[in-house]
């Protein structure tokens, strides 16, 4: 529906934008219910509150919002811009900046991969998160020339203080259900007044959407997923690995999408999805599978319905394979901390890849929580400085890399959402996400 | 035993017969109409439930057939008919509002497409659910239930149906989980416990079936369900009639004996008061008289009693006196018999000397000195009777101690001894426990001793033996004198009669008396050898 839109959108965007009005969003609950923004609906939702450092374009150029990144001799350093304010009124310094990313190492394993080059993360953080230098200088433990990319990812757009709702956007947020246009957004001032988010159940939204009383959904439809970057994968404990085993040979990747994801999706049979190079057929399991535990606790996010149904089928074919799984629900929040502490055997873990390889293997290194094959498949990866080389060995490493790491892929998917033809300057950014900031309508 | 005793007895018996005839007949019937109650209620039970299985069927018969007549259910398959997968949970739109825990739409080839309930399962042939065909009557199949904490398989009460936009190419399949609520629901509508299980299935029970059960099995196809009946309920309200039923028999026994007791008491009073009254005429006390009491033959009794012991306490009082005449005659006789002997040579010798002395005889002095002593003696004489008189007179009541006859006896004649010429030989019976007065046993023994050695003038030997007989205690001093002549045998114990030259006739008298003071007697008999034979026989104390 989009690409049919796009030609008259661009005819149209040739035309002076007009100010005013408001822009109505019309969200399902599973989507007002992701409050970090890890799903690709949560973050255009969050962007226009909490914009991020950088954007990246569908060309894969690095467009500054908040800040720009210069490299140094031992790393890079991140500069603010100028003016930048949190809808608290709040200046954006490297300080903020810098608490904004501690707190996101902790709970997110994107952000942990982001930064995960940097030279004694948390000490470098912590000391400058005391500081008021102009520029958060990141050295690095070894080469990595996606640091800008990775940056521009949207779990490290800076958000002050736990809450999450308080970050440097086009909007500030005006209550729950309401934001209002920001005039000194770095990069000026979106064009409605503010915007007006609505959730709805799905049938509601629909004709909502078909009324014309809302112009965007968020949280159903969307595009065929060749772009879709929001990754899915099973975790699984070392002593889990034969219960892997018995499952990875009863999985129909492709059914498992269509009977259970459904949306823009798509089977992702290798570590990185189709979208960044990856594979787009299963290799055949090769082997009889070893006889694991008859029992096991499979961790996954309630509030995410996919994750839920994914979660209850493969239970139905654990069971077939004499297997006993606990479905152990958790808020996204918890199931990243209770599986670092340890809790269950397997998990479903569901991350938004930065567009670039490397950047993604990286994220997908960091769940398999090996952290010294991470630090040397990564410094491998880094030394390579043409791009194109990078990418070609990151594929080749995550083939190989698949059959060891305790990951495996499963689906992967795309934006959920859909627009009311009418709104002009809808852009698609690297990660397949849409950005409303300089949305319009005649 | 006593008649009270006897008749409390009879009464109680009496009392008893009904009740261990009654009782345990009584307690049968109860158990046999507690089984029937026990029975009737399995039976109940089972009834309850086909009615519940045959409500179920006709609601899931029902509702199946709407869901597939829906018009959501129809776009969902036609949506597959046409290739495109339909969601995996889209039936749960259509189960919505309708009492179905199980709706499955599959194809043609089986393979589940959409699930209201175990959406996990599509793409798969769910074995159960595929061998329900459509249109046939609901049955009772395995299916899969699902939760966090696993998959389960549970009985399902299942119906398929067709679904007519389709012709037929997708089947619809719905039904209800009987699972833990319904057995709980089952089991509260029974009031019996439920169990529900079958091979590879997870059981489910609810209810409580406490004390004996009685089982009632319904197979449901793949599942079988067991009803039981527990007999709790019924045990306690049979115990609490077996308690009435015993309290009532022993209330029942209680009256019949208090009633017993009083009826006995009525009819046992004036005979025990008859029959402590002969025991008191026969102790003596010839006065007694029964109080008049009772009726009919009882105070004929009593009034006859009381005249036999008014007349027997005037014939003995008689009779006491006649023999007390008799008694003063022969000691007057025997007094005057042995105060007349020393008497005339008293009277005889005096004369001499008066005669010699009114003659001036020279030979006074000379017949002094031969009288005097002779004279002196005959007074001795004289002083002796009059003492064994007054013994026999002043003898004192006996003093009753417990005593070893056998071993007095012994222990007596070795400080008696005998008479030079008179041999005493002792033949010891068995140790005889007596009741007795031992200065009196001594005097008695002392007099037949003596009795026997003067019966034997010219020597002889005396024989001194005890023994036993029966309830009385014999001792018995036999001589090989001369013997007592048969014709004097029944006077020779009266005072004053003897059958020896010499002798005042106290001797044997007093020992008569010793013996009616042991409550015995003294018995005069011949010896096997001719001598005379002397036996006491006195009560012999019973171990």
């Amino acid at each position: 529906m989009v690409l049919a839109a796009t030609a008259p959108l661009e005819s149209r965007a040739a035309a002076r934008a007009r100010d005013g009005g408001t822009l109505r969003l019309a969200v399902l609950p599973e989507v007002r219910a992701d409050r970090w923004a890890e799903t690709p609906e949560g973050v255009v939702l969050r962007q226009l509150v909490a914009a991020p450092l950088c954007r990246i374009d569908g060309s894969g150029r690095v467009q500054p919002v908040l800040a720009s990144v210069q490299r140094t001799a031992d790393g890079a350093s991140v500069t603010p811009r100028p003016g930048a304010r949190f809808s608290s009124g709040a200046p954006l310094g490297t300080a903020e900046l810098a608490q904004s990313w501690a707190r996101a190492v902790e709970r997110s394993p994107v952000a942990r991969a982001a930064l995960g080059p940097v030279r004694e993360l948390a000490a470098t953080l912590e000391q400058q998160s005391r500081g008021k230098s102009a520029s958060l200088l990141l050295p690095l433990a070894h080469p990595w020339p996606d640091l800008e990319v990775s940056l521009c990812h949207p779990e490290l757009s800076p958000v002050l203080g736990d809450g999450g709702s308080d970050g440097v956007g086009p909007y500030a947020p005006d209550g729950v259900e309401r934001g209002r246009a920001v005039l000194a957004f770095p990069e000026g001032r979106p064009h409605p007044d503010g915007f007006l988010v609505s959730t709805l159940s799905r049938r509601a939204a629909q004709r909502a959407l078909e009324a014309r009383s809302a112009q965007v959904l968020l949280g159903d439809g969307g595009e065929p997923a060749a772009a879709a970057l929001f990754a899915t994968y099973l975790v699984s404990r070392p002593q889990s690995r034969p219960t892997v085993a018995l499952l990875e040979p009863r999985l129909d990747r492709p059914a498992l999408v269509r009977s259970f994801v459904g949306g823009p999706a798509a089977a992702m049979p290798g570590l990185l999805p189709p979208a960044l190079g990856g594979p787009e057929r299963t290799a055949s399991a090769s082997g009889s599978p070893a006889r694991g535990s008859q029992t096991a606790l499979l961790l996954y996010a309630a509030d995410r319905p996919s994750q839920r149904a994914v979660a209850q089928r493969l239970q139905i074919l654990l069971r077939d394979a004499g297997v006993s799984l606990t479905l152990g629900a958790r808020t996204p929040e918890t199931l990243d901390r209770d599986w670092r502490a340890g809790q269950g055997d397997l998990a479903l873990r569901s991350v938004l890849l930065p567009p670039v390889p490397a950047a993604a293997l990286a994220v997908v290194l960091e769940l398999a929580g090996d952290a010294g094959t991470s630090r040397r498949e990564l410094a491998a990866l880094g030394a390579l400085a043409e791009e194109r080389d990078r990418a070609a060995r990151t594929r080749e490493r995550a083939l190989q890399l698949a059959s060891t790491l305790p990951v495996l892929p499963l689906y992967v998917e795309g934006l959920r959402a859909r627009l009311d033809p009418a709104l002009v300057d809808v852009r698609r950014d690297a990660f397949g996400l849409w950005t409303l900031d300089d949305a319009w309508w005649p | 035993m006593r008649l009270r005793t006897i008749l409390l007895s009879a009464f109680a018996l009496l009392a008893l017969v009904p009740l261990t005839v009654t009782v345990p007949l009584a307690s049968r019937r109860i158990e046999e109409t507690f089984a029937r109650e026990l029975a009737t209620r399995a039976d109940t039970a089972a009834a309850l439930t086909s009615a519940e299985l045959d409500r179920l069927r006709a609601e899931v018969d029902q509702s199946v057939s709407a869901c597939a007549a829906d018009p959501l259910t129809e776009a969902v398959a036609l949506q597959l008919e046409s290739g495109v997968a339909p969601a995996a949970d889209a039936m749960r739109g259509v189960a919505e509002g309708r009492p179905l825990t199980v709706l499955t739409l599959r194809d043609a080839s089986g393979v589940t497409r959409s699930s209201a309930f175990l959406p996990a399962r599509v793409g798969d042939v769910e074995p159960g659910l595929s061998a329900v065909r459509a249109g046939e009557a609901s049955a009772v199949v395995p299916v899969e239930v699902q939760n966090a904490e696993g998959v389960q398989l549970r009985p399902a009460l299942v119906a398929a149906r067709p679904v007519e936009a389709t012709r037929g190419a997708t089947i619809l399949v719905g039904g209800q989980v009987l699972d833990e609520a319904w057995v709980d629901r089952l089991a509260r509508l029974t009031a019996a416990r439920v169990e529900l299980q079958g091979g590879g299935l997870a059981p489910a029970a609810a209810g409580t079936a406490e004390g004996r059960t009685v089982r009632r099995v319904l197979p449901l196809g793949a599942a079988e369900l067991t009803l039981a009946v527990g007999s709790a309920a019924v045990d306690e309200t049979r115990a609490t009639l077996l308690r009435a039923l015993v309290t009532a028999g022993a209330l029942g026994l209680g009256l019949a004996l208090a009633a017993g007791f009083l009826f006995a008491r009525g009819i046992t009073r004036p005979v025990e008061a008859l029959t402590e009254g002969v025991r008191s005429v026969a102790g003596g006390a010839l006065d007694t008289r029964v109080p008049a009491a009772g009726s009919g033959e009882v105070r004929v009794l009593v009034d006859a009693f009381n005249r036999m012991a008014e007349d027997l306490g005037h014939a003995t009082r008689a009779l006491r006196a006649a023999e007390q005449a008799a008694a003063w005659e022969g000691v007057a006789r025997s007094l005057a018999h042995e105060l007349r002997n020393p008497l005339t040579p008293l009277q005889m010798s005096l004369e001499t000397l008066l005669a010699a002395r009114e003659a001036r005889d020279g030979r006074f002095e000379a017949l002094f000195v031969e009288s005097a002593p002779a004279m002196l003696e005959e007074v001795e004489r004289l002083r002796r009777t009059i003492d064994a008189f007054a013994r026999f007179a002043r003898l004192p009541a006996a003093q009753l101690e417990p005593l070893d006859l056998t071993a007095w006896t012994e222990q007596a004649l070795g400080l008696a001894g005998a008479r030079p010429g008179v041999a005493l030989r002792w033949e010891p019976g068995p140790p005889l426990p007596v009741r007795a007065d031992r200065d009196q046993l001594a005097q008695l023994l002392h007099n037949l001793l003596r009795n026997a050695e003067e019966a034997m003038p010219s020597g002889g030997q005396v024989t001194v033996r005890t023994r036993d007989d029966g309830d009385r205690a014999v001792l018995e001093v036999e001589d090989t004198g001369p013997g007592i002549p048969a014709q004097a045998r029944a006077r020779v114990l009266e005072p004053g009669v003897t059958t020896k030259a010499s002798g005042t006739g106290l001797g044997l008298a007093l020992g008569a008396r010793i013996a009616q003071g042991h409550g015995g007697t003294l018995e005069v008999d011949r010896a096997a050898r001719g001598g005379a034979l002397l036996r006491l026989r006195i009560p012999r104390l019973t171990p």
